[in-house]
């Protein structure tokens, strides 16, 4: 050991005691009453109060943090789950505020019972053809007709009619009975229109599939939506007759039957004043065992009843709709026999029917016999057949 | 004594952190006096030691989230007050921050001559009536700052050299030649008494 480290040895012993005497001084003097610093009381009561309120406040802060953290999807959910509710119950109260797609469902099931639709065709093909005379008279004023009421109806009822008409066509079609064009209006000159009207009962049956020629002889014969919307134009105008002041919607009627008419002896051909008067009468349940035109409709009891007083007015002679006259009948025969869905027709009379089954019968078809009598019943459920038609052989 | 007295500072200021409100009633015993002091040695007046007392503790209140154990409690605890206190220094223009800037050897007595005396004439000084007590409160007032704070870190907080320097942010060289300089100050002062 040198003499250097035995002096930084003395050096660091001085300096430990130096130390030490001084740490002793300094707590003497800070422990006395001359030294003594301390915080006031308040000071410490604040600190201390401080910090418990801050401990307080850590759960608030946590729960906090977690619904910050989960309030978007929560939000989120639950506008999901109100809207889908409002949506439901919304459509469940009032059905009328479903998409078309829905409300359409209840119209096409109606119209897909075969019963309607062959009861609705019967009615196409048991009809004579009543073409009511008319005057030129009542022929211009049909061409006067305005067509505006109907427009304001037809975008609203298009489509949900369009889709009920189609699919009863998609129903009724077969080989004699061809979805035909929409009921055509016989006034090739000129646009006034008036559709067929459909009575309420009928309509809830749904416009039946009617048979069309095979060549279409009316080029400007509106479509089949456009005479839907006048069809429910009309319908709001027939609401309106029980008032006096709506006699001149049924008026206008009878005036555009008549100008069908007319346009049918102008040209000639019986079948225009078949399909004039067709389109002119709608199809009425009431009129159901009364023969009605090709086209498939029945005139209306509001036609029948104001017929009088517009001949008495203008002068025309306008046939009941309903009644076909024997001279149109025999004129629109030749029509008939043209049309080959016509002669289709004609052989579900009763009496061309019940000819074909004496044929039958005579030889010896018990089978086809027996559905044909199915079929005839079906049709005309009220003729009382002949013994021999009923009294068939057992067996096949 | 109980268990919670016997924790460390570090499991107090833990359980504080996790909610147990009692824990920091025990650490601000255990620091309440020494940190006080510690301030108020440095400061001009009681106001601003009381002052910079309550922000202390504020400031550990509100970063307990952030506390994390990586050095003793008290070097963190002292760490803040060493920081308010240069803020402090800084925003009453005290030259004691120059000292702080300046190297250790350089301005040392100057800052000593600048210093002794400045603060006999003040109240908190005033008040302390024993000769020799008052002798070295005189003698530590005198000292300067970097050797005050670090005599005071050493007396008051307990630290060693090297907390010092962590505390302070010099090299624990620094503080062991600022120690050595405020103790044999301070023993030359009490030299009369002794």
């Amino acid at each position: 050991m040198n003499i250097a480290d035995q002096h930084d040895r003395e050096h660091m012993k001085n300096e430990d005691k130096d130390r030490d005497a001084v740490s002793r001084a300094y707590r003497d003097a800070r422990d006395s009453d001359v030294g003594g610093m301390a915080p006031p009381a308040a000071l410490d009561d604040a600190i201390l109060a401080a910090a418990h309120r801050a401990v307080h406040s850590g759960p608030k802060l946590a729960g906090s943090n977690w619904i910050r953290r989960w309030t978007p999807q929560l939000a989120v959910a639950a506008v999901v789950v109100l809207s889908v509710s409002v949506v439901f119950v919304s459509i469940e109260e009032r059905p009328d505020l479903a998409p078309a797609s829905i409300q359409s469902i209840a119209p096409v099931q109606k119209a897909t019972r075969p019963e309607a639709v062959i009861s609705t065709a019967e009615k196409t093909i048991t009809g004579a053809v009543p073409a009511p005379e008319t005057s030129v008279e009542a022929d211009k004023v049909a061409r006067k007709l305005p067509s505006e009421a109907a427009a304001r109806d037809a975008s609203a009822v298009r489509q949900e009619r369009e889709a009920a008409v189609s699919e009863e066509r998609n129903v009724a079609v077969s080989p004699a009975n061809r979805p035909a064009p929409a009921p055509q209006v016989a006034a090739a000159g000129s646009q006034s229109i008036m559709p067929p009207a459909y009575p309420p009962a009928v309509q809830s049956v749904s416009p039946a599939p009617v048979p069309a020629p095979a060549a279409d002889p009316f080029p400007n014969a509106i479509s089949g939506a456009k005479a839907d919307a006048l069809a429910t134009a009309r319908k709001k105008e027939r609401s309106d007759t029980r008032s006096p002041a709506a006699a001149e919607p049924a008026r206008v009627e009878e005036k555009i039957a008549a100008a069908g008419s007319s346009r049918a002896k102008e040209s000639g051909d019986a079948a225009a004043g078949v399909s004039a008067a067709a389109s002119v009468s709608p199809p009425s349940r009431e009129s159901s065992a009364i023969p009605v035109a090709p086209i498939g409709y029945a005139p209306t009891p509001l036609v029948k009843q104001l017929a009088p007083a517009a001949t008495a007015k203008s002068g025309a002679t306008v046939a009941p709709a309903h009644a076909p006259s024997p001279a149109l009948a025999d004129k629109a025969r030749p029509n008939e026999q043209a049309a080959s869905n016509v002669s289709t027709i004609e052989d579900e009379r009763p009496g061309p029917w019940l000819k074909r089954l004496m044929e039958l019968r005579e030889q010896g078809k018990f089978t086809q016999l027996r559905e044909e009598l199915v079929r005839f019943r079906k049709v005309h459920p009220d003729v009382v057949l002949p013994k021999a038609l009923t009294d068939l052989p057992a067996g096949p | 004594m109980s268990a919670s007295e016997q924790s460390t500072d570090e499991d107090l200021m833990l359980r504080y952190q996790a909610g147990d409100a009692g824990a920091f009633d025990l650490l601000y015993a255990r620091h309440r006096g020494g940190l006080f002091r510690f301030i108020g040695r440095q400061c001009r007046t009681r106001e601003h030691a009381e002052e910079l007392f309550q922000e202390v503790w504020m400031n550990l209140i509100q970063a307990r989230e952030r506390y994390r154990v990586e050095a003793q409690f008290r070097t963190y605890l002292f760490t803040l007050a060493h920081n308010k206190l240069m803020d402090y220094f800084r925003r009453h223009g005290r030259v004691e921050l120059t000292l702080y800037e300046k190297g250790d050897a350089e301005g040392e007595e100057n800052a000593i001559d600048r210093l002794a005396g400045s603060r006999v004439d003040e109240p908190l000084v005033r008040a302390e009536s024993a000769q020799q007590s008052a002798a070295i409160l005189r003698a530590i007032e005198s000292l300067p700052a970097p050797q005050r704070e670090t005599f005071l870190l050493h007396e008051e907080g307990g630290m060693s050299l090297e907390e010092i320097a962590v505390t302070t942010g010099c090299t624990m060289e620094a503080a062991k030649s600022r120690l050595r300089y405020a103790v044999a100050k301070l023993r030359d002062g009490l030299k009369e008494y002794a």
